[in-house]
């Protein structure tokens, strides 16, 4: 028999449908406006397209399909279905793109999605993220009216199952989180989706919000849902605007069509959404700073003990969680932890969002199955290093990892630890650097970041990352000597071993990776 | 219930609830650990406290680690050593270069683990801010441990003049927009110096080196915080430190406590007696003074006598001069500043309840689920306290309320600030009360089965709608009703009313205090847990000098003088004893003017500053035949006496105050008297034994005592509630809360949960709004007049005046003034101008402020610079207790041509 | 300074607007600065009465977060990133170019600042001109759009 949840929200398809029929005859032209795309011109294409659209043709205006290289970017699909894409778009394209009859003449471009695995991102770019409609006739929140029929549990176990972990940088096991919070007695408990994304390198936190707002919503109801929590709260960094605008539309009409509220889906569930905007800061996005912000507190990490699951939010059971590991969670209700966990590396399942960019091809945003190689990324979807020419070093995983030489590319991408010089896959940045960049300016670079984004809170984090930065500069500006090697050396397991949060404990990352990896030009360096 | 577990291989116990670093400590091993304070919660920001926990990666911070059962960790291994030695280079490094050299915990810490110079030169820091007359504060000393921050805000006095600014390499302590601390909020309390590790908060003058510490009691004000005194070698007190074990103050202090003391070594302390020889005072010896003395009291025995008894002195020292008065001198006028203060809620609490002390304790406040302050400035006045009451709101989100025509400091954090036309608060009072009736937020139960009296008060208050009294009050009827909700239906846990001089000191100060009582009968706010009644207690010791029986009409343990009491205390103490009840203070001075009372001896008071309408209070006292005063300084009315008895102060006594809530704690000799100062009961009972033998009463016996602690047991036998309570329990337990009958007794924490005293009932007493003051605004006189009191002087500042760090936060008598009245009187900002009553005038300094009404004035009555706002006051009285008016009192502004 | 009447309409506003928790700091503070372009320290002040935080611990938190500014900023900002993806498409000499032909801070006019990223890697170099980011930013762009708002 068929569940009251699963009944609503097939009435809500009902309805969806009908009114979809409406476009049925029509020329669908689709622009992608992303935060990237456009600042590089794609709001200005839409409009320009709305303002001449014909009476046979209509506009929608999603996110991106992660094929930056090529924004602004247009499909423009007939009632036919023939099907056809605009890259690079301008302005003056535009008459072109819905020629003189109103249709295209065409003008092919590389299929951007061979080579990845998109579950997490399907449809991005498709569909619209301001239209409920879409998203329900996509198959969306089919995961969500699965979850309610079920006990808390089940569906608790179900993501155990699947072996989802955080997509955060941490990889902590979902299914566990959200028990421990659940287990932990107190009148309420908070979930808060993390969409701080302040770390250099990271942009599909973004991309997602703005693609396909519906499914992290989802994801997030399902994790509410299951760990017993009643209010919701949606964490989005404070230069996000149109992350912020898209999100605040889905929710509305989440809550418009009563799956957000009293009821959810007549299955009984009552919860409630509420977003708020960071302050900037990489160290926003780490959990308990992102906790005290909310609070009114100063932007500083918290001790733990206590866990958030124990004591977050107003003292609460707290859950957080990525928004990409939320948007992970319907397919698994929807077709099963298995059919998830059939992709990727027995060791980690499911995929990752990898944030691609530096002296690339085809940078961009793309999902790849767990246990990829960073050769595959690099060079496969990224198409390799503009020009042809050599590569560096690939940076991976941002301030708080490091970066690889060309012969690591070979490493599959994996939750943790990529290498034990401290790489790690982070929240999946990969940045190529070519020739032209000194692989060493780069660790300084990063080394820089984390002195200037230290809280201050704790000594050795705040008073050793500019010293670390100092002892670089000395070997960089010919300076430096050997005892300038292991002053880093120490430095780095000082700050390392002692620090409060993950941010300082993560902080010689870069120094490590480049003592390991490119001892020999520091080493060169310290002879000054 | 507790916790084993390992410290470097050995087994160590603890409390359940320990940290590891708690652990640790117990556990005899050395550890730095820079930014926790024993008395405040883990911070985690100086990382030096790191240990090695087998099953644990990392090096995780001790001070914020639970204890659990079977833990193995480590101090000292290899690797936790060399990563702590880290954290402290880098630490070191912070402060190697400059400052003072002497860097306290950190040093420490540094020789422990065998460092010495700095690895890196420090970088560069915040200037110092030396705006704060008693201490600086110096980031370039500064690790940024947030200890000092944290004992500013929810660490201990939730005042937040100070937090932690900035980010990353711009962190520092600093005030809101970095202004220099005496712009801020700061009340120069100190808490913050006393918790930071290394001196980067330090007084100007460093102190010297301490020889001894010795825990006593705060002589300031009624809060009764504990302090401890060290001495150095010089026998001078160098510092005054808080303690945390005291249970009334919790480790906290305010500037007076902490910063006050050093009027104990003012140079103008009375060295020895002196006497009047033609028309001045010169020193004498004690036995020409005393001899003196003895013969001419001889002749004021009886009616003619009358004796102010202090505040300020001990319970001891009260209790044998009441009973010097009654027993030597046969004379009931005895009486102390309680009426000038209190005696209103004690007048109306001894009607309605039967005995006239504050219903609960300090917890109280801090389990309340709302508290009303009305007419009280405590954030001021009680500091210690009204950090504890900001403890409720900001950390248990308890409700606040004041009540009060001026802004004062606690509205900040009040959710209801209601403010009346001044002197109305009867209106207010009875209005609030019909709102609980009306919407049926009555206690029924209370009212029926524990009050009487109830009908009459209904009728009485029942014209008293909001409307009525808005128009009265000038409070909006809504906010007068949301009020009586707050009041009445707390969001959780009971509500406390809490009241000072704002009630009391007016024509209608016991009214309004029955409209308080009479509040919390209908409500049931009395006798629970988190609950009561509060008229927060002004002296140090003016609750225990009314317990030991300074009274005119009743001896101590207010056993009111009737038949039975007569012959029970003329049992006691040997001796014939005067019939009729006293004359108050008030009435002394009139019966003084009208030449009735001619002797008198004053102990530690000084009416020529504290009474209304001095000119007139001086003529009373110049008519007096012979006027002995016994004080620590030659103050306004020592300066009239023919006779001068040189007392010492409180730290070079023993003896024992009584806190507001209370609580019975002991005072300390600290160091040796003065000059050739003797404490108060020394002075008495001399005086006694000399009077006695002259006049041969055979009394002597009665005032021959080896120490306090005789008086003490002498004092506890003969009442009940103090019964219990003996030196040796105070030396162990700390302070204990009478009624105490009975040595094995706990001490009371709140009174009244079945009955009281006087019976199973309390008893409503109405009372109508009558006009809301003797002397209102006029043409000639437009404005009134509030006097009161500011957090850095004490009265008229005859001690404050002689504590430089006092005196140089607050050096000028402030006039505060609207800035409407400014521009309508035509006076600046900081203008020097004079302010006259119908009885005389004082000048002072103008102080726009928008926490004054326009209409309506605040000065201290403070004397400075010549200038005190008693020689403007107005010399009535309210009927039932005869407190003045010293609230009210119309005033004109009048520029002063500025050559 | 701001007059009785500014503080009473803000008083006001943040009255209706955000209910007394402390919880509201950050959204309250974040409508004050886009009321403002920044923190005014009267405004921060009547924050802290309205929400029941001491004017110090309201400036302690602002302080801390990035975004938040309790300056007057200058009149126009270019923000030029000089994270890695940028770095790798020449940032850095789009950066030096930048300050040498449009830097003029001094006269509180056009200041260049760095960003660490701009979180549109994939379009370096990044470029923010006041509130709008630009993706693959040249000099001449940022000349254009400079000659448009000022007059240099
Ligand atoms: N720093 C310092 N502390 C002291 C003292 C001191 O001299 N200095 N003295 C101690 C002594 S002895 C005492 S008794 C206490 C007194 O402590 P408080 O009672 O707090 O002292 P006051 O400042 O006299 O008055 C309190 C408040 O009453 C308000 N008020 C005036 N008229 C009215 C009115 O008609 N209605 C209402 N509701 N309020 C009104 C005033 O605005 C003032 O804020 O302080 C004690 N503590
Ligand atoms: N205008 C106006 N007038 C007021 C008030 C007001 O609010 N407004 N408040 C009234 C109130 S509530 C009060 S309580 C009175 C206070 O009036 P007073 O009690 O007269 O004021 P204090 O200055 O505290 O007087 C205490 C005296 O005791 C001395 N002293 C201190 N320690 C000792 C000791 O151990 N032994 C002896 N022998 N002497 C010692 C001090 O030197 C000081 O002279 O003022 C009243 N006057
Ligand atoms: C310095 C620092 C910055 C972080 N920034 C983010 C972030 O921007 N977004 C995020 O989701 N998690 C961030 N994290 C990780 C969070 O603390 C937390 O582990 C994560 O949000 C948990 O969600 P997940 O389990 O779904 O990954 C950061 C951690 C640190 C130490
Ligand atoms: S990251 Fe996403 S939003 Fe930004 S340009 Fe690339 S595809 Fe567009
Ligand atoms: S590690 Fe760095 S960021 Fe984290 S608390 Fe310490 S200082 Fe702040
Ligand atoms: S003296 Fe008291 S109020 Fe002033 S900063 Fe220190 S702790 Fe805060
Ligand atoms: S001033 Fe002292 S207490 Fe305050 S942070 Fe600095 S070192 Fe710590
Ligand atoms: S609150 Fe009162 S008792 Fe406590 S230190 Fe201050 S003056 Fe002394
Ligand atoms: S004492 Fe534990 S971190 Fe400072
Ligand atoms: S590195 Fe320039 S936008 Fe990220
Ligand atoms: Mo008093």
């Amino acid at each position: 028999m068929t569940s009251h949840a699963q009944r609503a929200l097939d009435s809500l398809k009902a309805s969806a449908t009908q009114r979809a029929a409406a476009h049925s005859d029509m020329t669908r032209i689709v622009v992608q406006v992303g935060h990237c795309s456009a600042a590089v011109g794609a709001d200005q294409v839409a409009k320009a397209l709305a303002s001449q659209v014909p009476d046979s043709s209509y506009i929608v205006t999603t996110g991106c399909d992660g094929a930056c290289y090529d924004a602004p970017r247009v499909v423009v699909t007939s009632p036919d279905g023939a099907r056809s894409t605009f890259s690079g778009v301008k302005t003056e394209h535009v008459g072109r793109i819905l020629g003189s009859s109103g249709l295209p003449t065409q003008y092919e471009s590389a299929d951007p999605y061979v080579g990845q695995h998109r579950i997490v991102l399907d449809g991005c770019g498709e569909i619209d993220p301001t239209s409920l409609d879409e998203y329900l006739l996509a198959g969306g929140y089919s995961g969500l009216a699965s979850a309610l029929a079920k006990p808390q549990e089940k569906v608790i176990d179900e993501v155990k199952a699947s072996g989802l972990r955080g997509r955060g940088g941490a990889y902590f096991p979902a299914g566990m989180k959200w028990e421990s919070a659940r287990k932990f007695p107190s009148p309420d408990r908070y979930l808060v989706v993390n969409c701080e994304e302040g770390e250099p390198g990271i942009f599909k936190d973004r991309h997602l919000m703005e693609g396909m707002p519906h499914r992290i919503i989802e994801g997030a109801l399902i994790a509410a849902y299951a760990a017993g929590v009643h209010s919701i709260y949606i964490y989005i960094n404070a230069e996000a605007d149109l992350s912020t605008e898209r999100m605040k539309q889905a929710v509305d009409q989440a809550a418009r069509a009563g799956i957000i509220g009293e009821d959810v889906l007549g299955s009984g569930y009552n919860v409630s959404v509420t977003l708020r905007r960071g302050a900037g800061g990489y160290v926003c996005g780490e959990e308990t700073t992102l906790l005290n912000t909310m609070e009114g507190d100063r932007r500083e990490p918290r001790l733990r003990p206590p866990f958030p699951t124990e004591a977050g939010l107003f003292g609460r059971p707290t859950v957080i969680n990525n928004a990409e590991t939320l948007a992970s969670v319907p397919v698994i209700m929807a077709h099963g932890a298995a059919a998830f966990a059939e992709t990727g590396s027995e060791k980690a399942t499911g995929t990752k969002v990898i944030s691609l960019s530096g002296a690339l091809e085809r940078p961009g945003v793309v999902e790849v199955p767990m246990g990829t190689t960073l050769r595959e990324i690099v060079f496969g979807l990224g198409g390799g290093i503009i020009g042809g020419k050599a590569i560096a070093g690939v940076a991976v995983g941002g301030p708080s990892s490091g970066i690889l030489p060309d012969s690591m590319l070979e490493t599959a991408i994996a939750p943790g630890m990529l290498h034990e010089s401290g790489v790690m896959l982070g929240a999946g940045g990969v940045i190529a650097l070519d020739e032209n960049v000194d692989v060493l300016e780069a660790v300084r670079s990063l080394a820089k970041y984390n002195a200037d984004e230290s809280c201050g809170k704790c000594t050795p984090c705040r008073e050793g990352t500019p010293r670390m930065v100092d002892a670089l500069d000395r070997l960089l500006s010919g300076a430096g000597s050997p005892g300038d090697l292991d002053e880093l050396r120490g430095l780095a397991e000082v700050v390392g071993a002692a620090s409060l949060c993950g941010l300082g404990q993560a902080a010689g990352g870069p120094i490590n990776s480049a003592l390991h990896f490119f001892g020999d030009e520091l080493a060169a360096l310290a002879k000054g | 219930m507790t916790t084993t577990l390992q410290i470097n291989g050995s087994d160590v116990e603890v409390p359940e609830g320990s940290s590891v670093l708690d652990a640790v400590n117990s556990s005899g091993t050395t550890i730095s650990q820079l930014c926790k304070d024993p008395d405040m919660k883990p911070i985690g920001a100086c990382r030096t406290c790191i240990v090695q926990i087998d099953g644990t990666r990392g090096f995780p911070a001790s001070c914020s680690v639970p204890a659990t059962d079977g833990m193995q960790v480590w101090t000292d291994s290899e690797d936790v050593t060399r990563v702590r030695r880290g954290v402290l280079e880098l630490t070191q490094a912070m402060v190697g270069a400059n400052g003072d050299g002497n860097h306290r915990e950190l040093d420490i810490a540094a020789t422990n683990n065998g460092m010495d110079s700095p690895r890196w030169a420090s970088r560069e820091r915040e200037p110092i801010d030396t705006s704060n007359p008693v201490f600086n504060i110096a980031m370039q000393d500064c690790i940024l441990c947030g200890r000092c921050a944290q004992a500013c805000q929810d660490g201990h006095q939730f005042i937040g003049a100070i937090d932690m600014l900035g980010a990353g390499q711009e962190s520092r302590i600093g005030t809101f927009m970095d202004l220099p601390l005496l712009e801020s909020v700061c009340t120069t309390c100190g808490q913050c110096l006393s918790v930071c590790p290394t001196g980067a908060i330090q007084v100007k003058k460093t102190p010297t080196p301490a020889i001894r510490t010795v825990k006593t009691t705060c002589p300031y004000c009624g809060v009764g915080c504990g302090i401890s005194a060290k001495v150095d070698e010089s026998e001078r007190i160098m510092e005054m430190l808080d303690d945390p074990e005291n249970q009334s103050s919790l480790g906290m202090l305010c500037v007076k406590g902490r910063f006050g003391y050093t009027f104990v070594h003012h140079e103008d302390r009375i060295t020895s007696p002196l006497v009047r020889r033609d028309g001045v005072l010169v020193p004498v010896s004690w036995d020409e003074a005393l001899d003196y003395v003895t013969e001419q009291l001889a002749r004021y025995r009886g009616d003619a006598f009358a004796t102010l008894c202090s505040a300020k002195a001990t319970n001891e020292d009260g209790y044998i001069q009441q009973k010097f008065s009654r027993v030597i001198m046969q004379s009931n006028h005895i009486d102390h500043c309680t009426r000038l203060c209190h005696s209103p809620s004690v007048e109306a609490m001894l009607t309605s309840l039967g005995s006239g002390a504050t219903s609960n304790s300090y917890i109280d406040y801090e389990e309340a689920g709302c508290l009303v302050i009305i007419g009280s400035d405590a954030n001021s006045n009680h500091p210690v306290a009204a950090a504890r009451m900001r403890r409720a709101v900001v950390e248990r989100g308890a409700k606040l309320v004041v009540i009060n025509p001026r802004r004062i400091e606690m509205c900040d954090f009040a959710d209801l600030w209601l403010r009346p036309r001044p002197g109305t608060d009867v209106a207010l009072l009875n209005a609030m009360a019909r709102v609980v009736l009306e919407e049926g937020l009555a206690d029924e139960a209370f009212v029926r089965d524990r009050t009487e009296g109830y009908d009459e008060w209904r009728q009485l208050i029942d014209k008293y709608t909001v409307e009525y009294a808005e128009g009265i009050t000038g409070v909006p009827a809504d906010d007068i009703a949301s009020a009586a909700r707050m009041y009445a239906s707390p969001p959780f846990s009971g509500s406390c009313l809490i009241w000072g001089m704002g009630i009391t000191q007016h024509t209608m100060g016991t009214a309004n205090a029955h409209g308080l009582l009479n509040l919390a009968f209908v409500t049931g706010q009395l006798g629970k847990p988190g609950n009561g009644i509060s008229p927060l207690r002004g002296q140090n010791n003016v609750q225990g000098c009314g317990d030991a029986g300074c009274l005119p009409d009743s001896f101590p343990g207010y056993q009111e003088i009737s038949e039975s009491s007569l012959e029970k205390f003329q049992q006691a103490w040997g001796a014939d004893l005067p019939q009729e009840k006293g004359m108050v203070i008030t009435d002394v001075v009139e019966a003084a003017l009208a030449g009735r009372i001619k002797a008198m001896y004053i102990v530690g008071e000084n009416p020529l500053l504290s009474e209304p309408d001095l000119h007139q209070a001086k003529k009373a006292f110049n008519n007096l035949e012979f006027l002995v005063v016994q004080d620590i300084f030659l103050h306004e009315t020592a300066q009239i006496a023919d006779v001068v008895l040189p007392a010492t102060t409180f730290a070079e006594k023993d003896g024992t105050f009584t806190n507001s809530e209370r609580r019975v704690q002991r005072v300390r000799k600290v160091i040796e008297p003065i000059g050739e100062s003797r404490p108060d009961w020394e002075i008495i009972c001399e005086m006694g034994r000399r009077l006695s033998a002259k006049l041969d009463l055979g009394a002597e016996s009665e005032f021959s005592y080896a120490n306090t602690s005789e008086i003490w047991a002498e004092m506890a036998a003969l009442t009940p509630n103090m019964a219990g309570i003996s030196y040796e329990r105070l030396d162990n337990e700390g302070g204990i809360q009478w009624p105490c009958p009975t040595p094995d007794h706990p001490g009371t924490r709140y009174l009244y949960e079945n009955d009281f005293p006087r019976g199973p009932r309390a008893k409503f007493v109405a009372f109508d709004q009558g006009p809301a003051a003797e002397e209102l605004p006029t043409k000639r006189f437009p404005l009134i007049m509030n006097t009161g009191r500011v957090l850095y002087h004490w009265h008229g500042g005859t001690i404050t005046r002689r504590a430089e760090g006092l005196l140089a936060r607050s050096p000028e008598l402030e006039i505060a003034m609207n800035p409407d009245d400014g521009e309508r009187y035509d006076v600046a900002d900081g203008e020097w101008i004079r302010v006259r009553s119908r009885r005389g005038d004082l000048e002072g300094r103008v102080l726009y402020t928008e926490k004054n009404r326009a209409g309506e004035i605040f000065v201290p009555f403070v004397k400075l610079q010549k200038h005190a706002a008693n020689f403007l006051t107005n010399a009535v009285f309210d009927p039932e207790s005869k407190i003045p008016e010293y609230k009210v009192c119309a005033v004109r502004i009048e520029k002063i041509s500025t050559e | 300074m701001a007059d009785r009447t500014q503080r009473n309409e803000l008083r006001a506003t943040l009255r209706e607007r955000f209910p007394r928790e402390r919880s509201q700091l950050l959204p309250a503070l974040q409508y004050i600065q886009d009321e403002h372009g920044y923190l005014p320290g009267w405004a921060m002040e009547v924050a802290g009465w309205h929400l029941g935080i001491p004017s110090s611990e309201v400036y302690g938190a602002a302080t801390s977060y990035t975004e938040l500014s309790t300056s007057e900023p200058a009149s126009h900002v270019i923000k030029i990133c000089t994270g890695l993806g940028c770095r790798a498409n020449g940032s850095l000499e789009l950066l030096e170019r930048t300050k040498q032909e449009l830097d003029s801070a001094d006269d509180g006019n056009v200041a260049v600042e760095e960003v660490p990223c701009g979180y549109m890697c994939a379009v370096a170099p990044v470029a923010k001109w006041d509130h709008d980011w630009i993706g693959r930013a040249t000099i001449d762009d940022l000349k254009a759009i400079a000659r448009e708002a000022t007059s240099i």
